[in-house]
């Protein structure tokens, strides 16, 4: 039996929660709020490592970073990810230098492109994860046509 | 020109599509139950429509026990008319609380919605 006036339903949704503010509440937690508000209303993100906020609530940065870690742990022990004879597609024509040394060996070229993916998920970071802030070896891709 | 689409997946935001996917929102129990369900649906239509256009809202049901399960049971999809209306609604979505359980909000491609791969 469906009132004709249609009660106002409470929703299941939670109302969002309020923007933290620099509460004491907030302090109890760890010894650093998330965000500070300096004089002169400028709002600054503190870094997860300073927090101790679980690192990202947000699946899609998880796997950024995850992502990210994977390919930083490859570069570092030399994970090529070189396939066994037989399974790999044909290599490009060779490249040499003044002293005939070849310059695109397989490890040279895998190498290239884990450096690359390593760029593509740092650019990505920058763009969607406020509080990320890149290495220090990082360089922005030089835009050239 | 018919490459304009594709161009603009690929914004601001990682993977965003239109197709929006909320996991932990539902559980199959209370699925079942015709008024629940209904009360369910009128929630999500009403928060989604905030954030822009919704197409479609689909919040698969449990079959009857000893059933195969339909994909994404537990889950709740929601295309939006455009990309922009669906990663301003994830981002709004993803943590907030429904009926006490913390939302999870990914994207699904427009070949999974089509295809109905939910899970």
């Amino acid at each position: 039996a469906e009132e004709p006036g249609k009660k106002k339903r409470r929703s299941r949704w939670e109302e969002p929660a309020p923007e933290p503010s620099m509460a004491l509440a907030n302090v109890g937690a760890g010894a650093f709020p998330k965000e500070l508000v300096l004089p002169g209303g400028i709002k600054v993100a503190l870094p997860s490592a300073l927090t101790g906020q679980p690192t990202h609530d947000d699946p899609l940065l998880k796997e950024l970073h995850d992502q990210l870690n994977e390919c930083n742990r490859k570069i570092l022990n030399n994970e090529l990810d070189i396939l066994p004879e037989g399974e790999r597609s044909p290599s490009p024509e060779p490249i040499y230098d003044r002293n005939g040394q070849r310059q695109n060996t397989r490890e040279v070229r895998s190498k290239d492109k884990l450096m690359n993916r390593r760029s593509e998920l740092i650019e990505e970071l920058i763009k969607n994860d406020p509080t990320y802030r890149p290495p220090n070896d990082y360089r922005p891709p030089k835009k050239h046509r | 020109m018919g490459m304009g689409m594709n161009m603009a997946a690929v914004g601001a935001v990682v993977g965003a599509t239109p197709i929006v996917s909320l996991a932990e929102a539902v559980v199959p129990e209370e699925l079942t139950n015709d008024e629940e369900y209904q009360d369910i649906m009128d929630d999500m239509r009403d928060e989604c429509g905030k954030h822009g256009q919704v197409l479609q809202l689909l919040i698969p049901r449990p079959g009857p026990p000893g059933q195969p399960q339909m994909p994404g049971v537990g889950k709740v999809i929601i295309q939006f008319g455009d990309i922009s209306s669906a990663a301003r609604a994830r981002q709004a979505m993803n943590g907030r609380k429904f009926a006490g359980r913390t939302v999870t909000g990914t994207f699904l491609s427009e070949e999974q919605f089509a295809t109905g791969q939910f899970d």
